[in-house]
Order: structure tokens, then C-alpha cells, then sequence
């Protein structure tokens, strides 16, 4: 019998994917299963979202322009100002494998701040926002939505991203 | 000039003339302690300085006193000195109520002539209490987090630039608001300069123990230490000479026993200088240690090139420079102090992301200096806005040589074997555009970009007005390709990338395209506009000048005294140098001297400019070999142009 030799999948990029690997082999921690205080929700196409407030800065309703950087990474949408101040601006959307929105969308939609060392993240989503209050959060059910990490769904039906990992999918914007 | 521009140079001086207050404060301090005739050179430097800047201005008022208090600082007497005090501070008000105001306050200014020209008597002012050793004094001085004062610059600069645009019929409230915010961003930014010394403190001590690690003998001597820096410019530095001072211990300086042997003392020598010249920071790291082999490392880039030959044809010091910035290794083994190797990369790499130069110079069995210049303030860049690909993008006034409209009324594109080409001047330049996402339409101008040496003529669709912007920085971790410095925001709310011309020129431009010189190609139709060569050493000066000369048409470049207008000189010859008269390092004369004595700018047309109208300093302009000698009040356009004529300078 013919053997055939073992498929071979050719990635441009294999970091970004290695990175989300990581991220998603995680164990869930005991922080994703405590109460939590309170919720931003958010959308992402038809999936109801949701997010720790504590993890985010602010919220914003609508980006503004954002602009690609000359050069700059492919994986990120480009540069947005918000009160004047420069965001880097990342699309949750590229989280799921779906690649990031043409930026007259990302323009339009609401963004998550994440302030990093010396610098901000925009984290693209879909709106309309709302707040969520806490409580305890139901069991963690399979990811609707693949490529993110939940940490349990809330009484409005909303999934709850991992705290931990949205932190370490921001934190690893800068793998190259 | 347009009002906007009139505010922006009112600003200018008046940040200046604070500057410039402080050193004649301290200066009048030390000559007033005991005789020293330095400092009183040093004061009427200083004071000589600010009168050409308030001459540029049109402030006659403030030149006449300016003028005499010069005179003031060779009387002696406590009476005298007392004088000058009083007056600095007066000069301080009238400065202050000049950005405020946008005019001079006639009260200060009789109470300054009063002062310094030696009439009526001077009001008395109440002593001020020394500041009290208590709880109470402490409570004068404030320490906030750097953070909070570069958020407050960053509001200032908005507000500034917000300013700056509103419509002339915001008449005088609009006038006052802009000239309150140019004083306040100054007043921040002046918050953010630390002296240089700040940043090599503990240097010695870290030097003496890696040494005594190492088993060497090194002594430190840092230069520079006055030098006031941008604290975010000075902190970048700092990181940077230590890792070279690391490197110069670990692999630069022998042995005592070696050095012994080469008949050099036991002790090595490790100088660090700091330096500003013009707009940026330039450190030197020199030691007198083994120095470079480029021999050896020539031969080794040759053995792994593609084309050897142009590994053969470059200079020693490209040699060096190829080497370290790709991270050469003189050393196979790493140690524990800088790693494997020279390990220069890291250093080239930084520098150029930052928009600076790095120069590496070595003599075997002598030593080596590694050079590197950084902006001096990141807070505030003169920028020339172009737009491209939909997006709007700011070129460093620095590397703009010129700007060229393609096409109808302008330069023909002439077909090249890599693209088009532009005429300019003498040389054809290949035509390039920025990668952006979107291409937009044919370019419509040509802007000629200058780095490292090499030329490039941008092809944009938009060419915009030079201002000055605040960038932000741009997170080099999540965007370690970007050809941008900075980003910031104009008054239109339309976001600007501060393109980095070495980062461009590299991108842009194949690495063997470095530096060829173009074939000539035959001249194309276009009135002739005469490049001159700006050099004076005061801020708000040079910008009224340029501001008034590119006006008028003509293509200006600016140095910032006599050294660099020699450089500059020596880089690309200009139709006519104009030179103040007195600067520091290289005066008027001095720069004179010099271009005569190269043959390529013996017959280079040179005029002195100077606010002094005195036979004395019109001889000593003529007999360094300058051509004319105006004088700075004068000073116009259709002067300039009639002294050409008179020259034999044709446009």
C-alpha cells in the first residue's frame, strides 16, 4: 500500500497562531469561576459578549478613524485617536480566525481600551455596549465562537470571555 | 507674514528670551561674585544673541536696551551689577507680556531704559526673602510624576496648535489665547529638560568596577554634563551609551600588561560627550583601546557578499557601519557583560528607529569612537504635512532638501530602468511612493528627501504646509516595521505619521542604490530658485529669516552655527551662504575662513549679517574673505536680492 506522505499546512505566520494555541491550551483558571462585580457587554456578529469591567480602561461607543500604519503589523487595523491620544487598534474579530474588518467598519464600531505599558489597545467589537451587573457566573459552556476562551455565560445569556485569556490575547498583539 | 506665523515667532522669541535670561542670570551671578571676564564675555554673547533675535522681530525698543545692557556688563561697579539684575528681570516681564500681549509694555520698557541707559533711577523693588529652610520652603517646590507633566505638554500642544488655526477674525482675543498657548507649551516643555549630567551619574563608578571585573584599568571622562536634554531623549541616551561603555570594556581596551607591551599607558582612556547641535543630541563614546580590524572584517563581509566589489569599494568607516549593524562579532565566545560579539546592532537599531545616525571610526591599535545623534526633542517636530494613499503623512523639515510640482508648470518625468525619474538640479532621482494600502492618484509633486547621504524624490498627491507637531510615539513591539516615528493629531483632527526619513530611505530605496551619483541629464525649464544656506544660532532668528526667505522663493537650508552651515556646505554647495555674525563654536568669519580655504566653495558668494553696524566688525567680515555685511535690522528681501545682483549671483 501506497503510503502518503504526511499533509503539510504552510502558514506565513505560524506565531500568531501558536500564540492563540497557547492561550486556548490554558487550563481555566479559578478567577474565570468567581463572581465578578460587573460586565460590559458587546457583541460580536450575532454572539452576545461579554468582558470583566475590571480588565478594561473604557469603553468607547464609536472608534473614529482609524489609520493604517505605514509599515505597520497587518494583524492590527492601524492607529485610532481618542481625546487625542493615540490607540493602537486591534479587531477581536481576528481572534476567531476571521481576519480583521475593512476599517471603515472598525471606524464605526465600539472598542474596549486596554492600556498597556506606555501604550493604549483599542479592542475592536460590535455594539451596541451595555453594562452587565455580576454574580456568579454560570458553568463555562463550549465556545460558540471559535478561537475564544469563555469563562461562563451570564444570566442574560451573554458568553464571558476569559479575563485571562482577552489579557494574554492583548499582551501577545506584539508577537511577531 | 501671515498673522498665525507672526504668533508662532512671537512665541518663539519669547521661549528664547527665557532661555536666554536664565544663562545671562547666572552669568551675571558669577561676575558679580568676583572679577571674571569670561562670564562677561559669556553675558554679552548671550545678550548680543537675543538682540538679533528681537532684531529679526522688528522689537527696536528691546534692541536698544538689549544693546546697552551689553555695554553695562563691562562697568564694574556693585551699582552697575545691581543694574543688570534688576533690568533681567524687568526683561523678564516685558518678554512674558510680549507672548501674552502679542506687543511690548511701554511701562517695563521706560523702567528698562531707565535701568540700562543710564538715567533716571531705577525703581527700587522690594528684596525678595530668601526661601526659608523650613516646611514652608519645601512646600515651593513640587515633584510630579514625569508621566503627568508629558500628559499636560501633550494637552498644551493641542491647544496650541487649535490656536494657531483659528481665523484672524477671532481678532485680538483670538491673537491672545494663541500667544498664551505657545507660552504655556514652552513653559511645559521647558519642565521636561534635565541637565545631561543627570543621566551619566553613577557612569564612573559602574565603569571602575566592570573594569577592575575585567581586569582592566579604565578612567572615565564625560563631557557635556550642562547640557540641558529632553528627559525622554536623555533617558534613550543614557541606555545606549552604557551598553556602548560595556562593550568598549569588555572588547575594546587591552589588558594593562597588553597595553604595556603597546607602548600605551596602563590605563585606558573612556570619554563620553554629549553635545547639542541644532535640533539633536549628538553623543560620542571614544576609548583608546585595541580598535577595529577592517581589514579582517572587510575581508569576512566580502567572503559572504554577493557583489564583493562593492564590498571593496566602501570606505573603512561603511565598512564598520555594514558590520554593526548587521551584528558582527569580533568575538566567538558571549560574556556576561555584553553578550556575544560587538553587539553594535541593537545600538544602530535603536538610533535609526528613533530618526537619528549612527557613525562608527576606528584606527587599529588606536581606539574607536562611535557617534550617535538622536532628536533632541520629541515633543516637537517642524514637519512638511504631504498626503498620499488618502493618508497624511509629515516629512522632518530637516530632510526636505526641496519640494517640485510635476507636470504642467513644473518637472518633466523622465523613464528610468527601475521607474521614473526626476530632474533636480544637476542629478536625476528616482521617483518613488510611500506603500500605502490604497494607491492613490498620480503624484503631483516631488518632495526630495535627504538621509545618510542619500536623496530620494517622493512621489505625493498632496503637499501641505510646514507646522510643527507633538508626536506621540508609536509602539515599536506592535509595530517593529513601521516607517513611522510618531503619530499626532492636527488642528483639523485629521491624524498625521511622522515619517522617519532613514527608515523611508531604507525601505524605499535597494541597499546597493546607496549613494550613486546620477547621471546629469540636461536642464529642464524652471525658474532657477537660489539655494541658500541659512546659518544662525538663534531659534526664533532663523525661523523669521527662513520664513521671510522661502517667501520670497528661495530654497532655504538652516544650520544652527558656523560648524554645521561647514558640513552642510561641504554636503551639497549652495548658490549663496548668509551667516550671522557672531555664534558659537564657529562664528561668521569663522565659517568665511573655512569655505575659503575648500576649493569647492572658494568663489561661494557669503554674507555676514550681524546687528552690530560697526567698522571694526565690517573689517573683520572682509577680512575673512566675506563678500557682503549686512546689518540684521536692515536686513530684507530686496536687499538680499540687490546684493546678489551686485554679487553676480543670477536667479
Amino acid at each position: 500500500m501506497k503510503r502518503l506522505s504526511p499533509l503539510q499546512v504552510r502558514v506565513p505566520d505560524p506565531e500568531p497562531l501558536k500564540a492563540q494555541a497557547a492561550l486556548l491550551a490554558l487550563p481555566p483558571e479559578a478567577e474565570d469561576t468567581h463572581a465578578v462585580l460587573a460586565l460590559v457587554g458587546f457583541r460580536l456578529g450575532a454572539h452576545a459578549c461579554a468582558i470583566e469591567l475590571g480588565v478594561v480602561s473604557r469603553a468607547v461607543a464609536r472608534l473614529g478613524r482609524v489609520v493604517p500604519l505605514l509599515g505597520g503589523s497587518q494583524r492590527l487595523a492601524g492607529i485610532a485617536f481618542i481625546d487625542n491620544v493615540p490607540h493602537v487598534v486591534a479587531d477581536l474579530w481576528a481572534a476567531t480566525g476571521a481576519g480583521v474588518r475593512p476599517r471603515a467598519t472598525l471606524t464605526e464600531a465600539p472598542a474596549l481600551v486596554v492600556v498597556r505599558e506606555g501604550w493604549r489597545v483599542a479592542v475592536s467589537v460590535d455594539g451596541p455596549l451595555d453594562l452587565l451587573e455580576g454574580g456568579q457566573l454560570r458553568a463555562t459552556p463550549a465556545s460558540a465562537v471559535a478561537g475564544l476562551a469563555l469563562a461562563g455565560s451570564h444570566a442574560s445569556g451573554a458568553m464571558v470571555l476569559s479575563a485571562a485569556w482577552f489579557k494574554g490575547w492583548v499582551e501577545g498583539l506584539d508577537a511577531r | 507674514m501671515d498673522a498665525a506665523t507672526h504668533r508662532r515667532l512671537l512665541g518663539l522669541f519669547a521661549a528664547e528670551a527665557a532661555e536666554s535670561l536664565t544663562a545671562l542670570g547666572e552669568t551675571c551671578a558669577r561676575f558679580s561674585a568676583g572679577p571674571d571676564p569670561a562670564a562677561v564675555v559669556e553675558f554679552k554673547q548671550v545678550a548680543h544673541g537675543l538682540k538679533g533675535a528681537a532684531a529679526a522681530l522688528g522689537l527696536a525698543p528691546l534692541v536698544d536696551a538689549l544693546h546697552r545692557l551689553e555695554g553695562l556688563a563691562a562697568d564694574e561697579t556693585a551699582a552697575a551689577r545691581a543694574r543688570i539684575a534688576r533690568a533681567l528681570e524687568v526683561l523678564g516681564a516685558i518678554t512674558t507680556g510680549l507672548s501674552v500681549h502679542g506687543q511690548l509694555g511701554q511701562s517695563e520698557l521706560d523702567v528698562l531704559a531707565a535701568l540700562v541707559g543710564g538715567g533716571a533711577a531705577a525703581p527700587e523693588r522690594p528684596a525678595r526673602p530668601a526661601a526659608p529652610a523650613t516646611a514652608e520652603g519645601a512646600l515651593e517646590r513640587l515633584t510630579l510624576p514625569a508621566r503627568e507633566v508629558d500628559d499636560a505638554l501633550r494637552l498644551a500642544s493641542a491647544v496650541a496648535r487649535q490656536a494657531a488655526a483659528l481665523p484672524d477674525a477671532a481678532g485680538a482675543p483670538g491673537v491672545e489665547l494663541a500667544l498664551s498657548a505657545d507660552r504655556l507649551e514652552a513653559l511645559l516643555l521647558e519642565f521636561r529638560m534635565v541637565p545631561a549630567g543627570q543621566a551619566f551619574e553613577g557612569l564612573d563608578a559602574e565603569v571602575g568596577a566592570l573594569a577592575a571585573k575585567l581586569g582592566k584599568d579604565v578612567g572615565l571622562e564625560v563631557r557635556g554634563l550642562e547640557v540641558r536634554v529632553d528627559r525622554n531623549t536623555l533617558q534613550f541616551a543614557r541606555a545606549m551609551v552604557r551598553h556602548l561603555v560595556r562593550n568598549a570594556i569588555d572588547h575594546g581596551f587591552e589588558a594593562p600588561t597588553d597595553r604595556a607591551r603597546a607602548g600605551k599607558p596602563a590605563r585606558g582612556r573612556l570619554t563620553v560627550a554629549a553635545a547639542v547641535l541644532g535640533a539633536t543630541l549628538e553623543i560620542r563614546v571614544a576609548d583608546d583601546g585595541a580598535g577595529f580590524d577592517a581589514d579582517g572584517i572587510r575581508a569576512r563581509l566580502s567572503a559572504a557578499a554577493r557583489d564583493p566589489a562593492r564590498i571593496a569599494s566602501l570606505s573603512d568607516a561603511d565598512v564598520l557601519l555594514q558590520f554593526a549593524a548587521a551584528g558582527g562579532s569580533t568575538r566567538a565566545e558571549a560574556t556576561d557583560v555584553s553578550g556575544r560579539g560587538v553587539g553594535l546592532s541593537a545600538v544602530v537599531s535603536l538610533v535609526r528607529s528613533k530618526g537619528g545616525d549612527f557613525r562608527l571610526e576606528s584606527v587599529r591599535g588606536q581606539g574607536s569612537t562611535v557617534t550617535f545623534d538622536v532628536p533632541l526633542d520629541a515633543y516637537s517636530a517642524e514637519v512638511l504635512t504631504v498626503g498620499s494613499g488618502g493618508l497624511l503623512f509629515g516629512i522632518p523639515l530637516t530632510a526636505v532638501e526641496r519640494t517640485l510640482r510635476i507636470g504642467e508648470g513644473g518637472v518633466a518625468l523622465q523613464p528610468g530602468p527601475t521607474g521614473p525619474m526626476v530632474p533636480v538640479d544637476e542629478q536625476i532621482l528616482q521617483l518613488v511612493a510611500l506603500p500605502t494600502p490604497d494607491r492613490g492618484p498620480a503624484p503631483r509633486f516631488a518632495v526630495v528627501v535627504r538621509a545618510n547621504q542619500r536623496r530620494v524624490a517622493l512621489g505625493v498627491e498632496d503637499l501641505g504646509d510646514a507646522t510643527r507637531v507633538s508626536p506621540q510615539r508609536v509602539p515599536p513591539a506592535v509595530h517593529p516595521d513601521a516607517l513611522v516615528t510618531g503619530v499626532a493629531l492636527l488642528p483639523s483632527g485629521d491624524p498625521l505619521q511622522l515619517l522617519s526619513p532613514h527608515l523611508l530611505l531604507d525601505a524605499v530605496l535597494p541597499a546597493s542604490a546607496a549613494p550613486p551619483e546620477a547621471p546629469a541629464v540636461a536642464a529642464v525649464p524652471e525658474r532657477r530658485r537660489l539655494k541658500v544656506l541659512l546659518a544662525e544660532d538663534s531659534l526664533s532668528t532663523r525661523e523669521v529669516l527662513r520664513v521671510l526667505l522661502e517667501q520670497e522663493g528661495f530654497v532655504v537650508r538652516v544650520a544652527g552655527d558656523g560648524a554645521e552651515a561647514l558640513e552642510a556646505a561641504r554636503r551639497e554647495v549652495p548658490d549663496v551662504v548668509l551667516s550671522d555674525f557672531n555664534m558659537p563654536r564657529c562664528d561668521g568669519p569663522g565659517l568665511s575662513r573655512a569655505l575659503r580655504a575648500a576649493p569647492a566653495t572658494a568663489r561661494l558668494p557669503i554674507i555676514l549679517l550681524s546687528s552690530q553696524a560697526d567698522e571694526r566688525s565690517k573689517a573683520a567680515g572682509a577680512a575673512s574673505g566675506a563678500d557682503a555685511y549686512l546689518v540684521k535690522s536692515q536686513f530684507n528681501a530686496a536687499l538680499l536680492r540687490a546684493t546678489l545682483r551686485r554679487l553676480g549671483v543670477e536667479e
